[in-house]
Order: C-alpha cells, then sequence, then structure tokens
C-alpha cells in the first residue's frame, strides 16, 4: 500500500504537463505489474487515457506524432493483445506506440508551478530600440491572456534571445511555465544555460535525445525541448516559443509545429522566432491576422549584406573541366585574405569545385564539408580557427559556423534547393560580428530564379525598415 | 511517382529509371549507403559455427565437440555483427521495430536452404514470456517468417533448476533452459533453429538439447548476425 502511494506520486509528478506512454512513466521497468494502477488512477479521474494508434476518418495515425502510413509498422502476431498490430516507426525513440498501447495524461492541474521569484531577471544587459520595441510588443499580447500565434521576425544577428527574456518573465511572474522549442539539439544545449543564467530563480531544463530517464521526465519552470521531445508534452503551456533562427536548414518544420500545438494549452500564445518568414507567415502578419514584430536590424545596427545575382554561364561543364568560373575568381580575389564559405547544391559538386579552386590557385587552403562527412566538426574547426581559406560545402552546414569576417558564395545558386529561405539564411552568414558588420554575398548562377530574386527583395526591404 | 523511404534510414531511395523492372518485382528496402554498411559473413570460416576467417575449426567448437554429449550445431549467419549491424538489430528487438525483420527475412531462408538442404522443421527460438510482452513480438519469431517455422520450444526462465542435466551442459545453461512444448520423437530429424544473433553459442546449444534427447539426428542454426570474437581462433 504504501509502495503504491509512493507510485502515485511519481505518476502525478512524471506525467504533469505530459502524456505518456505506461512505458514511459514506468521507466524503470515493471511497466507490467503497474498497469492495474493506471487503470485505477484513470478510473478515479486523475487521469487520461487515450488509444496510442487512432483511427481517424478511415485513416490511422499515430496519436502521439501525428504519422500516418508509411510510418506505421505492423506486427502480425502481437504477443500482447494477440492480434495484428501497428506501431509508430517515426517516435520509436520516445518509446513504442502500438495499437494495444495507450497515452496516459493527467486530467488534474499540474503540481508544480512557477513560483513568485522565478520571473526574476538576473540579466542586466539592455536592449537596442528595436529589440526593446518587439520585446514589449510580446509582453502587451501574453497579458491580453488571449490565444496568440505571434510572428517574431528576427534577422540572423539581432540578438533574439534577450528580446524574449522580458516575455519569459511576464509569463513564469504569472504562475506560468514556458516552453522553448527548436528543431536542432546543439540549439537546446545552448539556449538552455543561457536561460539558466537569465532566470537564476527559475529551474530550467534541457530535453533532448540521450538524457537520462529521471532528467527526462523532470519538471522544469523554463523547458528547452528538441522536436521529438517537445511530443511528450501535452496540453500544458500557455507560452510556447518556436525557435527557427538558427534551425536552418529545418525551417518551417511541419513536425515541430505539430508538436508545439500538441505542447499549448487551451489558451496559449505560441511565438514563432524566426529570420525567415514564409511568404504565408508574411501574408498574415501584413494583414493582421498574424500579430507581429519585426526586427530588422542586427544589434550591431549595421545593413544585412545585400547579394549580388552574378552570371557564371555553364558553370557544371567549366568545373567538370576543372575550371573556375570567371566571376567566382573575381569574387576570391576581391576577398583577398578573408575566408569564404562556398555552397554549391549537390554532394558530387564538392570535390570537382576543390580541384578546379586547387588547380587556379595551388596554395589556397581549402577543404569540403557535407552533411555525412565524418571529418565535418574538424574540418569546420579548422575553418573557424582559420587554417583554411575556402570551406567548400553543401546546404546542410552547422549553425555553429558563426564566423567573424566570413564571405558568402553560392554556386548554382539556380538548383531549387537554394529556396528564399535557404538563400537569406546563406547571405545571414556573412557581416554577423560588430567587428565586421559588412561582407560580401554573390549568388552565381546559369540563370537566375525567382527565388533569388526575392531573397534580394527581402534583405533590402529589410534594411529599408527602421532606417 | 510513388517514393520509398529506406527501412533504416527513412531516407526516400534514389534509383536509376526503370529500375523497378519484371525482375524486381518490389522496390528495394535498403538504399545503397545502408545496403552497403551490412557485412556478409562469407568466405573462409570455421566449419561448425561459422566464425570468419578460421581455416577448418574454431579452438571454442574444438573444445566444444570434446566436451559434448551431442554432435555439434552447424551454424552460419547473414552478416558480420559490426556497429551498423548492432545499432540495427538493437533497434529491432530493444526498441521493437519488427518492420526491420523483412531486411532479414528472405535472405535467411535462403542461407538455409543452400547450407542446410532437407532440414526437417525450422523453430525460432523462443523468449521469456516477460520478455515477449515487453517486446511485443519474439525477434526470431519474425527472422523466421518467410520458413514454414514452427513455435515447438519453450523457454524456461529459472536458470537454476536444471537437475536433469550434467554438471558440463550447466554452464550453458545461464541462457535458460529449453524445453519442447509436447514431448514427440525426433529421432532421424534434422532441425533448423533461428535466432537473431550468435554470440558464444550458448543459447543455440541449449536450444539444440531437448531436440538431441528426443532422438534428432542433426541440428543446425542460422541467425541473422555473427559476433565476432575478440582474439579469434
Ligand atoms: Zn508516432
Ligand atoms: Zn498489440
Ligand atoms: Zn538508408
Ligand atoms: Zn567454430
Amino acid at each position: 500500500m504504501e509502495k503504491n502511494e509512493y507510485r502515485r506520486k511519481d505518476v502525478m509528478s512524471r506525467i504533469q504537463y505530459r502524456r505518456l506512454l505506461a512505458s514511459e512513466i514506468f521507466y524503470d521497468g515493471e511497466e507490467r505489474e503497474h498497469l492495474p494502477l493506471l487503470e485505477k488512477m484513470t478510473a478515479e479521474g486523475l487521469l487520461y487515457k487515450e488509444p496510442a494508434i487512432r483511427e481517424e476518418k478511415g485513416i490511422l495515425q499515430c496519436a502521439r506524432c501525428g504519422s500516418g502510413k508509411p510510418f506505421l509498422g505492423e506486427v502480425s502476431n502481437c504477443s500482447r493483445c494477440g492480434k495484428k498490430c501497428l506501431y509508430c516507426r517515426a517516435c520509436l525513440m520516445m518509446g513504442r506506440a502500438a495499437s494495444c498501447g495507450f497515452l496516459y495524461s493527467s486530467a488534474v492541474s499540474p503540481v508544480q508551478h512557477p513560483g513568485l521569484e522565478t520571473g526574476n531577471l538576473g540579466w542586466d544587459g539592455k536592449l537596442s530600440a528595436g529589440q526593446r520595441q518587439a520585446a514589449e510588443k510580446l509582453v502587451q499580447c501574453f497579458r491580453s491572456g488571449k490565444s496568440w500565434e505571434f510572428l517574431l521576425w528576427a534577422v540572423c544577428g539581432a540578438g533574439k534571445t534577450e528580446m524574449l527574456f522580458p516575455l519569459i518573465s511576464e509569463a513564469l511572474k504569472k504562475g506560468n511555465a514556458v516552453m522553448l522549442c527548436t528543431p536542432r539539439r546543439d540549439v537546446v544545449q545552448e539556449l538552455e544555460p543561457r536561460l539558466k543564467e537569465a532566470f537564476p530563480k527559475a529551474e530550467t531544463a534541457g530535453f533532448y535525445g540521450g538524457k537520462s530517464p529521471e532528467s527526462r521526465f523532470c519538471y522544469a519552470d523554463v523547458a528547452v525541448a528538441t522536436t521529438h521531445q517537445l511530443l511528450r508534452f501535452y496540453k500544458a503551456y500557455t507560452l510556447i516559443i518556436i525557435d527557427e533562427v538558427d534551425a536552418f536548414p529545418y525551417t518551417m518544420d511541419k513536425k515541430l509545429q505539430f508538436a508545439a500545438g500538441q505542447a499549448a494549452a487551451d489558451k496559449c500564445m505560441t511565438v514563432y522566432v524566426t529570420a525567415t518568414p514564409s511568404r504565408m507567415q508574411q501574408r498574415r502578419a501584413a494583414s493582421g491576422s498574424l500579430e507581429s514584430a519585426v526586427v530588422s536590424r542586427r544589434f550591431h545596427g549595421k545593413d544585412l549584406p545585400v547579394p549580388r545575382l552574378v552570371w557564371a554561364g555553364n558553370w557544371k561543364k567549366q568545373i567538370e573541366n576543372a575550371r573556375l568560373p570567371k566571376a567566382l575568381r573575381l569574387f576570391l580575389k576581391e576577398a583577398g585574405e578573408r575566408q569564404v564559405l562556398l555552397f554549391v547544391p549537390e554532394v558530387s559538386w564538392l570535390n570537382p569545385v576543390q580541384e578546379a579552386l586547387n588547380k587556379w590557385q595551388g596554395n589556397l587552403r581549402t577543404a569540403t564539408v557535407h552533411s555525412q562527412e565524418e571529418e565535418r566538426s574538424e574540418r569546420v574547426k579548422m575553418f573557424r580557427e582559420g587554417s583554411l581559406d575556402v570551406l567548400i560545402t553543401t546546404t546542410i552546414l552547422e549553425r555553429g559556423i558563426t564566423i567573424e569576417n566570413v564571405q558568402a558564395a553560392v554556386l548554382g545558386a539556380e538548383n531549387a534547393v537554394f529556396t528564399e529561405t535557404a538563400l537569406i539564411q546563406i547571405a545571414g552568414r556573412a557581416g554577423r560580428s560588430s567587428r565586421y558588420p559588412t561582407g560580401m554575398v554573390s549568388f552565381f548562377h546559369y540563370g537566375s530564379t525567382r527565388e533569388m530574386k526575392r531573397a534580394v527583395r527581402t534583405i533590402i526591404q529589410l534594411n529599408r525598415w527602421n532606417s | 511517382m510513388k517514393t520509398y523511404l529506406c527501412l533504416v534510414c527513412h531516407e526516400p531511395l534514389k534509383q536509376p529509371p526503370g529500375w523497378l523492372n519484371v525482375f524486381q518485382s518490389r522496390p528495394p528496402l535498403l538504399c545503397t549507403g545502408c545496403r552497403d554498411l551490412l557485412e556478409p559473413a562469407a568466405g573462409e570460416r570455421c566449419s561448425i559455427c561459422g566464425h570468419p576467417d578460421v581455416i577448418k575449426r574454431c579452438s571454442d567448437c574444438a573444445v566444444r565437440e570434446k566436451r559434448n554429449r551431442f554432435p555439434p550445431v552447424v551454424h552460419r549467419s547473414l552478416y558480420t555483427y559490426n556497429p551498423f549491424m548492432k545499432d540495427l538489430i538493437s533497434q529491432f528487438k530493444y526498441r521493437g521495430d519488427a518492420e526491420l525483420s523483412l531486411i532479414f527475412a528472405d535472405d535467411l531462408f535462403k542461407l538455409a536452404r543452400r547450407e542446410f538442404p532437407g532440414f526437417h522443421t525450422a523453430v525460432p527460438i523462443p523468449l521469456h514470456p516477460t520478455r515477449l510482452w515487453e517486446r511485443g513480438f519474439n525477434q526470431a519469431s519474425l527472422l523466421g517468417q518467410k520458413f514454414p517455422a514452427e513455435e515447438l520450444l519453450i523457454r524456461d526462465g529459472l536458470s537454476t533448476k536444471q537437475s536433469k542435466s550434467s554438471g558440463k551442459d550447466r554452464r550453458d545453461n545461464a541462457e535458460g533452459a529449453f524445453m519442447l512444448k509436447h514431448p514427440a520423437d525426433w529421432s532421424e530429424k534434422h532441425i533448423l533453429l533461428i535466432d537473431d544473433i550468435y554470440t558464444t553459442g550458448s543459447t543455440i546449444e541449449a536450444a539444440a538439447l531437448p531436440f538431441w534427447e528426443a532422438g534428432a539426428l542433426r541440428v543446425s542454426a542460422v541467425t541473422a548476425a555473427r559476433a565476432l570474437k575478440k582474439a579469434p581462433l
């Protein structure tokens, strides 16, 4: 009996703010023997339970992550239910959601809330005028207590985290736990300690794959989670901040937005922080159906570098003959001593481009990186340390590639992988620091595209605002 | 056109045009990148346990042959248990990704027919009932889905209750003991055991025991993965 009481407490503390499988609630094993306890607690009105795989309008889907058909695996003779049983392969790393399993959530209010002092700000920096305006608008929206969607359009290097502090502080002071989410684990690992420092009285926690079970299910006043971990949170938050500023290339991640929708309480303010809002978001912001604030100035107050569109001719043919397009040679000469990030559309172009570079100037120190490259971090590190002149890369690039005084070039910018969003992000790599606030950005192409022109137009527009 | 995803990395399969032709009635399960990470356990190997890079017979098998009352179980694997295979097997068995069995099911059947033609019945190594409930399926049964397999064994979790077997056999029973579900006469029959991974061979030996005791002529085994000894030979 006593043990069961203790177990009940455990269940309620793990399940607050969340929706979990029995195997997650009892992560220490003993799932089977505790199923009756979950049944009992459900009957007593403490828990809700729902099938982990559900059928909606004849379509089967995972109730946790929303994945449908190609991601539902099948066991013809399940040893739990004895029937044909489906399970979700898409969120399998979070525990196995199967047809005969259930997701449990709390039917009562959370056991823990942020205390009064948690909102005290331990950060004494100053916001720029642009940041302050945006921050005030965010706080006002939250105070109004309605369901808001808010677009915070902040250019790369605008100092977005600091802009969010007043809003987070407001929510905590009102006793509301706060969720920040981002597609990337490294961003979680970087954000969490900064929030800890900013809110010394609050409990903060970063949720990402590979953490110990105790920390996986702990309580936090301010939580920072990756997309997958966010799937564990359910109808709990009145303030969710989706940070996609440095999420590149995972912008407008549908999974993340689905997960954020699940984690939101009935009344919730959802803030999208992005450097590259979609056309739809821009239209909605312009029409007023989406609340928004634009911070078009970088923290150092200088303009974003405007990309040049440069005709490179049939660059593929030239590269195949180990020749660099003339326009690119001129760019590299102009860059002189400064380091260059050179983007190519596909992995298969990395080596040929490197060859052409070396043939052109043998003393140029070059390296290539792409997503599967084993030596990726080593090479990025070398670039950062200045022991490489040109880093040739595909669009999938470490976000950590914020490097002082780097110039950016795209070869083959007409390729479909270079969307407006991708191009703006690439342009945003240049001139980020206040020591070197300007930078060269060129898009070399064999026929300019709408995406290229839009990227340039958007950047010019951002520079015009606030000036 | 329908896009197919690699079963392991979930990336869309890139195929040359016209790849889905009369010879290939269905798309491949794995992308070429993942497929290349599988290392076939082929070439020179121990004639009994199938350990690669061994001429004739490995030392373990020689020792076992002297010690055991019954003939050795001849075993063959599809792939070596390299880091990729390790991830694959753990995703399959511990995370419960049953679909991954499809990567091996057909080839395992082919391997068995090639190496052990004429076996009478195929028997997946069973799990303890508790394990079976936790996992939702028996990985060995799924690997045997293309065989005319029969679930003839039950697994006893209490490895200490081995009063019948001799002291020499007992140490092989750390994996638990196996019993026939129904007593039967297996004399003159060739039994084929199926499991996911072959490490020391003790599980296979333990599962073969009731068949030997029921008079089996031969017991062989196939598995998806073969762990390599640190210091072979
Ligand atoms: Zn799912
Ligand atoms: Zn089932
Ligand atoms: Zn693959
Ligand atoms: Zn051997």
